[in-house]
C-alpha cells in the first residue's frame, strides 16, 4: 500500500474529519448526521495512512514526482 | 564527517546509503552497531552504512535535524527517504535493508513527524468532540485509537506483542 496523498491533503482531510465527526455526533440529526459521521471516520483514517483507495482506483495522487 | 564532506559523498553514492548516527557513549548504539555492522556485510555492494559519531559532527547533527541517538537516515539516489529514531530490532534491522537492496520499499517506513501530527492531532480533536458530546464513547475509542496510532512503534509492549505474534505466525 503506496501513499498517494501529499502533506496539505492529509491535513485537510483530518481537519475536515474533525469537522464533520463534530457536526455529526454534536449538531446534525437523522441521516445527515451518519453521512457527516462515516464520511468523516473515512476522512480520518485516510489522513491518519496517507493512502486513499479512491485515489489509487482512478491511479491519481497528489504526491509531488 | 563536516556538511560539505558527507553532501559531496552522498552525491556520489549509487547504492541505498543508511546512516547511522551514535555515540561511544550512547547504550542503545551500541546494541544496534554490530547488527548494522553484520547486515552491512551481508548486504555489502547492495546498501552502503555510513556510521558517523556524533561527538565529531555536531555541524551536521544540526544540519540534518537529528535530535536524539541512534539515529538512522536512509538516503536513497541522494535523498532522504527514511528516518527511524532509537534502538530498533534486528528483524527490523533486516527488513530495512532487505527492503532497500531489492527496492521494495514499504510505505510504512517508519512514521514521520507529520504522521505523528496527524493523527496524534486528530486523535486529541476527536476524544475532544467525544467527552463534548455527552461523553460519547465511540469518539472515545477512535480518538484514542489515532493517538495510538501516532506512538505504536515506541510502545513496548505493543513491540513485544507484535514481535511474539511474528514468532508464532513464522514471520521472525
Amino acid at each position: 500500500m503506496k501513499s498517494n496523498e501529499s502533506n496539505i491533503d492529509r491535513i485537510i482531510r483530518a481537519v475536515a474529519g474533525v469537522v464533520l465527526l463534530y457536526l455529526g455526533f454534536g449538531m446534525l440529526g437523522g441521516v445527515t448526521a451518519i453521512i457527516a459521521d462515516v464520511v468523516g471516520i473515512v476522512l480520518l483514517a485516510t489522513a491518519a495512512i496517507g493512502f486513499c483507495p479512491l485515489y489509487a482506483m482512478f491511479k491519481f495522487s497528489t504526491l509531488s514526482k | 564527517m563536516n556538511k560539505q564532506a558527507f553532501y559531496e559523498k552522498l552525491n556520489q553514492s549509487s547504492r541505498p546509503v543508511v546512516v547511522d548516527l551514535w555515540a561511544p557513549w550512547c547504550g542503545p548504539c551500541k546494541m544496534v552497531k554490530p547488527i548494522l555492522e553484520k547486515l552491512a556485510k551481508e548486504y555489502e555492494g547492495r546498501v552502503d552504512l555510513w556510521q558517523i559519531n556524533a561527538d565529531d559532527s555536531q555541524a551536521l547533527l544540526s544540519e540534518l535535524k537529528v535530535y536524539g541517538i541512534p539515529t538512522l537516515i536512509v538516503y536513497r539516489g541522494g535523498k532522504e527517504s527514511i528516518r527511524k529514531v532509537g534502538a530498533k530490532s534486528a528483524s527490523e534491522l533486516r527488513n530495512l535493508f532487505e527492503s532497500l537492496a531489492t527496492g521494495n520499499v514499504p510505505a510504512s517506513s517508519g512514521i514521520s513527524s507529520l504522521d505523528r501530527f496527524i493523527r496524534f492531532g486528530a486523535g486529541i480533536a476527536v476524544a475532544g468532540i467525544g467527552f463534548a458530546t455527552h461523553m460519547n464513547w465511540f469518539l472515545l475509542i477512535i480518538g484514542a485509537a489515532l493517538m495510538f496510532s501516532a506512538i505504536y512503534d515506541r510502545c513496548p509492549i505493543w513491540r513485544a506483542l507484535t514481535t511474539q505474534f511474528k514468532k508464532l505466525t513464522g514471520q521472525v
